[in-house]
């Protein structure tokens, strides 16, 4: 099962349209999309679910119980758990995990298909990215461009259970980008795609929320070192890498081996620390996390016989012998 | 320190991180311990085993790691090919030598030994029988791989061959065969060349039970 199946089935579409000339490329000069255009951009754009995961991510989501708790009437600028402090003027000491979620190289996409498709990719690629952190119970706080900034926590959960669910949510999301969508888009010389994240936690006494903005432009947020630090993690990130502060070390538990200092994948000693106070003799560690290895501990995510992840769990009723038999056949047993 | 088994056992940890790493102290043996999942090449999944993967450290990679099956998910019956204590029979001893004699790569051998063992003890649940069948029991089997593999079904030919191996008797190439046919370099110099492969232990093995089962009246286990 590819849970970001129908996902992917849009981006396909998108790009299959697009080699069929339904979106003439807006650098041709071509003016407006005709009406079969039009229909087919709308199709396709409304194929994801508003108010559900699409089937396939449901179906995981189902098997593994956490679609009970999806929300999916947050707004953008206002966790629940914090709105309250649009209309008061204060502000509240919580803590909280920020997460920055960026999608690398989709620029180049438009050296490819017309605006219309890479609008239908990037919009789709949003919507799963969305879809993952609300099955994890996150919080999407703003949508910058193509990428996501995104809270874990809140008043009723624990810090380690945010931690965790941040680390599932990123970690399940890079999968689909580096499993499923880089190899597609690749066949179709879009070269680079990429993700990155950023991450960490803040502690109570180091996260300030409060309104932001004035009257309607404004949005309840963070002011916070480690939210700060979350967004310049991301960049420090490599293709499809995830990059977390020492809090989400310490607080993931039975997990440090998941962790190496990025110092150690650049080779430059000054990328260990992302944050340093001298005067304070405080140093920040930035550590790249191995998510792969992450996912393959939890146990409902599979491994195959090369090695690959699959989020399969469930035996499948309709097992079908013939395509066990290719793998069955290597072995003839003995007993002695 | 082998390097080259610290490697082997690095790499597949990298591959496989849902299996550990576990040194029995002050022993040769290290063990890997893990979920096993059977996926199809349709990536639908069948079921999941618990394992462990013993391998000796000192020789390696001219070892074969034996596997034990710990979630209990096979019935111990010989015709599951899996002992009492959940050892399972991968292949017939002699294939496995060859293995040995050439030296093995940890991740190949998981993928070609170990995890098509469980795909075929699956594939045998729905299907009632073995992808590719598998060996007759006990002696029988060796009866067989000898005939299929090395085309010897005669019983008298092979305890003269085995004999002439085991006694260092083996003919000059321009002489007579064991056999008494033709000069040795046009009849068995390539059987006999291949069953050296084998080894003296195994073939002496070998040799009792031809021996045993070309007596008359001699009933075999």
């Amino acid at each position: 099962m590819n849970i970001y199946s129908d996902y992917l089935d849009v981006i396909k579409d998108a790009v299959n349209a697009d080699r069929n000339g339904v979106f003439p490329k807006g650098l041709a000069g071509v003016g407006n999309l005709n009406e079969s255009s039009k229909r087919t951009f709308s199709q396709l754009n409304n194929k994801i679910p508003q108010k559900q995961l699409a089937p396939s991510l449901k179906k995981y989501s189902d098997l593994v119980g956490l679609n009970a708790s999806v929300d999916y009437n947050q707004q953008l600028g206002s966790h629940p758990d914090f709105e309250y402090l649009k209309n008061i003027d204060t502000t509240e000491e919580h803590y909280i995990v920020s997460c920055f979620i960026d999608i690398v190289g989709s620029t180049n996409m438009f050296k490819k298909f017309s605006k219309e498709t890479v609008f239908l990719i990037t919009n789709t690629l949003v919507k799963a990215n969305i879809h993952t952190v609300l099955m994890y119970g996150g919080y999407v706080q703003r949508i910058q461009g193509d990428g996501l900034f995104v809270y874990f926590g809140g008043k009723n959960i624990s810090k380690e259970t945010a931690v965790k669910n941040a680390m599932l949510s990123l970690s399940t999301y890079s999968f689909f980008v580096q499993n499923d969508l880089k190899d597609f888009l690749n066949s179709f010389g879009v070269e680079n795609i990429s993700i990155r994240s950023g991450v960490d936690l803040g502690d109570a006494d180091d996260v300030l929320w409060g309104l932001c903005g004035l009257d309607t432009i404004s949005e309840v947020t963070t002011c916070s070192l480690h939210t700060s630090l979350a967004s310049k993690m991301q960049s420090s990130a490599n293709s499809c890498g995830i990059v977390a502060g020492d809090n989400i070390k310490s607080n993931l538990m039975g997990s440090e081996e998941l962790f190496k200092a990025v110092s150690i994948r650049t080779g430059n000693e000054n990328d260990r620390y992302i944050f340093r106070d001298n005067d304070a003799g405080f140093y920040y560690t930035q550590y790249d996390f191995d998510w792969k290895k992450f996912l393959s501990k939890q146990p409902t995510v599979l491994i195959d016989q090369l090695g690959n992840l699959s989020f399969n769990i469930v035996p499948n009723n309709n097992l079908d012998a013939t395509y066990l038999k290719p793998i069955a056949e290597l072995s003839k047993p003995y007993f002695r | 320190m082998n390097q080259s088994f610290d490697k082997a056992i690095n790499d597949f940890l990298d591959l496989y991180p849902n299996f550990t790493f576990k040194n029995e102290k002050q022993s040769n043996i290290v063990n890997l311990e893990g979920r096993i999942d059977i996926i199809d090449i349709n990536g639908i999944y069948w079921d999941s085993f618990d394992i462990r993967i013993s391998i000796q450290k000192s020789n390696y990679p001219l070892i074969i790691p034996r596997v034990f099956e710990n979630s209990k998910v096979i019935e111990r019956k010989d015709d599951w090919h899996i002992g009492i204590d959940g050892e399972c029979c991968l292949d017939i001893t002699h294939n496995l030598i060859l293995l040995q004699n050439t030296g093995i790569d940890l991740i190949t051998f998981y993928q070609t030994k170990i995890y098509s063992f469980f795909a075929n003890y699956l594939y045998k649940k729905v299907t009632g029988e073995y992808a590719n069948g598998d060996y007759p029991h006990l002696f029988e089997g060796v009866k067989h791989y000898y005939d299929y593999k090395l085309g010897l079904s005669d019983t008298e030919l092979i305890i003269k061959l085995l004999n002439c191996i085991i006694e260092n008797k083996v003919p000059k190439r321009y002489k007579l065969c064991v056999c008494g046919k033709k000069k040795f370099k046009n009849c068995h110099l390539e059987t006999v060349e291949s069953l050296k492969k084998y080894g003296i232990k195994q073939l002496e093995e070998d040799l009792k039970g031809f021996v045993e089962i070309n007596t008359p009246n001699t009933i075999l286990e």
